[in-house]
């Protein structure tokens, strides 16, 4: 009895097992993308129905919807928090710190990660974090409220708006465990990848995956301190009384601050040196899973293997130099400004190498139609479409109307979060049968990549209408304004489609957990995929391999060699 | 290799061979120096951007902070003699030798807070002017990783007082060594920033 | 263990999701076109351009790529009779052809774009008439400097019921400034030159129709200029989260004739004088200390 409970928490709770630890952050993260996923559904409540009364809504929400009506407040802190929990608890949990722990050792024939505790330790002080920000909403003045940006003064001084007291301490609280769990993950990433490779995975066999997982880790070691440099000054402006963001003369609630000569403009720097490398933090790793997907199902090797690597380094590297394309009408020189557009245009070139190889890929290809392989298809669509409206946004002068309108986050839910979220599905579809030695049912897959695609699409691209029109975001009823009040149908059509786009992860949800018990057991390398990982047993237990790791003949895409009998030779044979 | 044993509580070191892990310890640190090297970085660049404020104000440094920088530098030389007599094997003098390094950066911190309790002397606090703001912050975080490296020295030398150092084979000592290193070297740019730029 | 992998080579998903596909651009190609920029009113046409140039190239490149993109998998669907799958990976000549291509794209795009955007934010004329916006939790002061044309002093201490924007009345530059509250008047077909400063918090002063938008920030003065084209009333909205009445941050912008507005300042700007000379503004309430 005793002996069996410890190995049920050595085995579950403190792991040292890179693939439970990539499973944890699989639950952590489909949870806490749950609730971003319900903030959204009230988001559009809001957006599709302007104070409408819904008094059910009051038992729920009793200080955010008294009387079944939202409150402005509750709705700021709504989308705040809906940013802030899918950005840093969903896609760069579920891709990052779930996928990379899972897939990394696995894809480069490593028996874990090269320090197991640190990765342990790491997924339990992202748990705290995600904790912490959950409580939030339920301390006075409700969950941050300064959007997931955290723009001083707002998020600075408590007075600003209720969440700007508590509910931001605690914002910050949950960022710096968030930080301090990704920084270590990053570094777990990059000595792992540089150090245990197995013998004959030369870099330019690996995955593009594990290639994307290792920029990411490069990206998030670098980026990450900025904003745990921001985040400490700005907790002292908050609480001790310094400036570093805080100039003179702000008066709020008839109430005349004692700050001095401070700069908010500075945290945006700060800000944005972390938060742009974080767009392909997310990003990254989706391309990778779509790349190994496309590649599996279209039983061809993925075009252009090389420039796809060159493209993964191109994102990284510019991604560190376009932070001020978010600064452009900040009150940033303009002469700056110009400079960011060149370098933010720039990373369409990489990009555009991505999505033709994509093509290319397919073309020729005698593609498998599975769920992961919809899914890494709806990459390619998504990613174009996403990438496309990203022009007008980088160039500075097409940027002043849009900016800081749904076109705005009609450009980034396509090419962040839908590219990052798409991918993710297709990851989990692609290697489910290895996390849990059972398959996802393929028909429940296909009707969630169906009602998510189809809505998907309906959800965002409207989102562009609006921009396009003048619609500003963040605001909490759009009729206000006269010029806006035509829009409502648009508005209203976005929310039943967010509705049903929400309804459709339901399904997804079932079907990850059920399947965990009740799916067909599977073999081990159900999708016939050349990559290493697919060498281990059909159930892979602690160390992976139960013999010698097999070492890595050739590159992870040899499919449809001409002249052999089978239409792949697996990475791991001669 | 027990593949779906319930209850594998030990993690398993992916490490080929014992040199494989030293690589690996070492790589492992010097990325993590990396992502250190980035946090200040980041407090540079807002040091520099801030100190064009109207407000900006000279700070005149403590003269204590001299004496930190001797103790500092001191620790870094104990600490290379503590590795040197690691590597040959004795025990004894490596076991003093951290001690002395401990020690010495404990004077350090004690230094560093002579060096700010002075300043409150002079009426100057965290939240005076942006500078004094800075050299809180920067002096602050800098002895919080200090503080980490007097930590890992005092568990080394709780290692080799009960016999867990084995020369020739133990990394630990050297990894200490380069954060050691490291920090004091963050200690003389840090000086350098506050000295120099504005 | 069979050759193929498990799951569906099935023709149905592979013609849905090319039909899908196709449906989807055509859908929402065609509801793009019904809603237009919000119509023009200022001097800024030449953004309205580039906006339709690039539209017309990323809409091309979307529809040809999504096009294309239904195509290969309509195409190349496992089941289709005698499918066989290529090995061919590499072509350095495709691959450069389209980095260069992007390239060449996208350079006309960014010279375009800088240079605009240099004529957007070059120095405003002198002859500009000059207001300054004064962002607030939730409301926009505009403080017209008067004949002298010079702004008086502001000072934080003074902000107060009766004082929005903290005039220091001492000041004699002062003495003809007069403020509108969450009303911009201005003639047309002259340059309009809006200095900006914020009490509280950012804001972002955004004139859909002007293809205007420029953050207010505390401790800083931004600018902005244009030449309004088009008389009218036309909406003036907060475009930065400034706080839970963020979304009611509205002003209207009344662009008249020279002649109207000559007329609407001999008529209103006095008045505002004599209202800042009133003693009662002199004493300033307690809440000012």
């Amino acid at each position: 009895m005793e002996h069996e409970k410890q190995g049920f928490v050595s085995r579950y709770i403190f792991s040292f097992d890179h693939k439970m630890i990539g499973k944890q952050y699989f639950t952590l993260a489909m949870s806490m993308g749950f609730i971003g996923g319900i903030l959204a559904v009230l988001i559009r409540l809001q957006l599709g129905f302007p104070s409408q009364p819904f008094p059910f809504l009051e038992n729920l929400f009793p200080v955010g919807m008294a009387s079944g009506i939202m409150t402005p407040e509750f709705y700021v802190s709504l989308f705040t928090m809906h940013g802030t929990i899918m950005v840093f608890f969903l896609l760069s949990l579920l891709p990052v710190s779930g996928f990379g722990n899972f897939l990394i050792p696995l894809q480069i024939g490593a028996r874990d990660m090269a320090f197991p505790f640190l990765n342990m330790l790491s997924f339990w002080t992202v748990v705290p974090g995600a904790i912490i920000i959950i409580i939030s909403f339920f301390v006075e003045g409700g969950a941050a409220a300064s959007g997931w940006t955290a723009y001083p003064p707002l998020s600075a001084i408590r007075s600003a708006i209720p969440g700007s007291d508590l509910g931001q301490t605690l914002w910050l609280v949950g960022m710096i465990f968030f930080v301090a769990s990704f920084t270590m993950g990053g570094l777990n990433f990059v000595v792992t990848i540089l150090n245990l490779r197995t013998k004959g995975l030369r870099m330019m066999r690996m995955p593009l995956t594990t290639w994307a997982q290792f920029i990411v880790g490069i990206l998030g070691l670098l980026s990450f301190p900025a904003l745990a440099a921001g985040a400490l000054l700005l907790t002292f402006d908050r609480s001790l009384g310094t400036s570093f963001f805080l100039p003179a003369g702000i008066f709020i609630g008839d109430t005349l601050m004692p700050h001095e000569g401070g700069t908010p403009l500075l945290w945006q720097h700060l800000f944005w040196f972390l938060g742009h490398p974080e767009v392909y933090i997310i990003m990254l790793p989706a391309m990778g899973f779509t790349s190994d997907i496309l590649a599996t199902f279209c039983r061809r090797p993925i075009f252009g293997y090389r420039s796809m690597v060159y493209a993964i380094w191109a994102i990284g590297t510019l991604s560190f130099l376009v932070w001020g394309h978010h600064m452009f009408v900040s009150g940033m020189s303009p002469f700056l400004g110009s400079l960011f557009v060149v370098t933010t245009l720039a990373i369409a070139i990489p990009s555009a190498v991505k999505a033709f190889n994509w093509l290319f890929t397919i073309a020729r290809a005698k593609i498998h139609f599975t769920s992961a392989s919809l899914f890494g298809l709806g990459v390619v669509s998504l990613f174009v479409t996403g990438g496309l409206t990203g022009i007008f946004l980088g160039t500075n002068a097409t940027d002043i109307q849009l900016h800081d309108t749904y076109f705005v986050v009609g450009h980034f839910h396509f090419i962040m979060a839908g590219a990052g979220l798409f991918g993710a599905f297709g990851a989990v579809y692609y290697w489910y049968p290895k996390m849990f030695g059972r398959m996802l049912s393929e028909r429940l897959g296909k009707i969630h990549f169906w009602i998510t695609f189809v809505a998907y699409y309906a959800v965002f691209f409207p989102m562009h209408y609006l921009g396009v029109s003048g619609m500003m975001r963040r605001i909490y009823d759009p009729n206000v304004y006269e010029y806006l009040q035509p829009l409502q149908p648009v508005n209203l059509f976005i929310t039943i489609s967010a509705f049903v786009l929400f309804a459709g992860q339901l399904l997804f949800i079932y079907n990850y957990f059920v399947s965990m018990r009740r799916g067909a057991p599977a073999t081990a390398n159900p999708w016939n995929s050349a990559g290493l990982e697919w060498s281990t047993p059909a159930y892979p237990g602690h160390g992976n391999w139960e013999g010698e790791i097999p070492p890595a003949h050739r590159w992870p895409y040899d499919y449809s060699e001409p002249g052999k009998k089978r239409d792949f030779t697996p990475q791991w044979e001669a | 290799m027990s593949s779906t044993a319930a209850g594998v509580a030990a993690p398993i070191d992916a490490a080929r061979t014992p040199a494989d892990r030293r690589h690996i310890n070492r790589l492992g640190l010097f990325v993590a120096l990396g992502g250190i090297t980035m946090l200040f970085a980041a407090f540079t660049s807002a040091y520099i951007v801030r100190s064009g404020g109207g407000d900006w104000a000279a700070l005149e440094l403590p003269p204590v902070l001299w004496m930190s920088t001797a103790l500092i530098a001191a620790s870094s030389l104990t600490l290379e003699l503590a590795r040197r007599a690691f590597r040959r094997g004795s025990l004894p003098s490596f076991r003093s030798w951290s001690a002395a390094t401990a020690a010495l950066g404990t004077g350090f911190l004690a230094s560093q807070y002579a060096a700010w309790l002075s300043l409150n002397e002079a009426g100057i606090y965290l939240q005076s002017h942006p500078k004094s703001s800075f050299f809180f912050v920067l002096t602050g975080v800098h002895a919080v990783h200090l503080l980490a490296g007097v930590l890992a020295l005092l568990a080394l030398f709780g290692l080799a007082a009960a016999g867990r150092l084995v020369p020739g084979r133990s990394d630990a000592p050297t990894l200490t060594a380069i954060y050691w290193h490291f920090v004091g070297g963050l200690w003389i740019y840090l000086l350098a920033v506050l000295s120099l730029l504005g | 263990m069979a050759d193929e992998p498990k799951g569906s080579r099935g023709s149905l998903q592979g013609i849905a999701m090319a039909v899908v596909i196709w449906a989807i651009v055509v859908i929402s190609s065609l509801y793009y076109v019904r809603y237009g920029v919000p119509e023009l009113a200022s001097d800024r046409g030449y953004l309205d351009s580039l906006y339709y140039v690039i539209l017309g190239i990323t809409g091309a490149a979307y529809i040809l790529y999504q096009l294309a993109l239904g195509y290969v998998i309509y195409r190349y669907r496992g089941d289709r009779p005698g499918a066989e799958s290529s090995h061919w990976h590499e072509s350095h000549k495709l691959e450069l052809t389209w980095t260069i291509g992007t390239a060449a794209i996208l350079i006309p795009i960014v010279f375009t774009g800088l240079i605009y955007w240099d004529r957007v934010r070059g120095p405003a004329p002198d002859d500009a008439v000059t207001v300054m916006a004064v962002g607030a939790q939730f409301q926009w002061d505009f403080h017209y400097p008067g004949a002298d044309g010079e702004f008086g002093r502001f000072d934080p201490t003074l902000y107060a019921i009766d004082n929005q924007i903290g005039l220091d009345e001492t000041d004699p530059a002062a003495a003809d400034d007069w403020v509108l509250t969450n009303q911009l008047v201005i003639p047309v077909n002259r340059p309009t030159r809006i200095l900006m400063r914020s009490k509280d918090v950012q804001h972002a002063i955004f004139l859909p129709n002007f293809r205007v938008k420029q953050d207010l920030v505390p401790g800083m003065t931004t600018e902005v200029w244009f030449t309004p084209v088009k008389t009218g009333s036309y909406e003036v909205a907060c475009a930065e989260l400034c706080g839970l009445g963020h979304y009611r941050m509205r002003a209207f912008l009344e662009v008249m004739e020279e002649a109207d507005y000559q007329q609407w300042l001999s008529d209103n700007a006095p008045a505002a004088v004599a209202d800042v000379a009133d003693p009662a503004a002199e004493a300033p309430p307690a809440s000012a200390e």
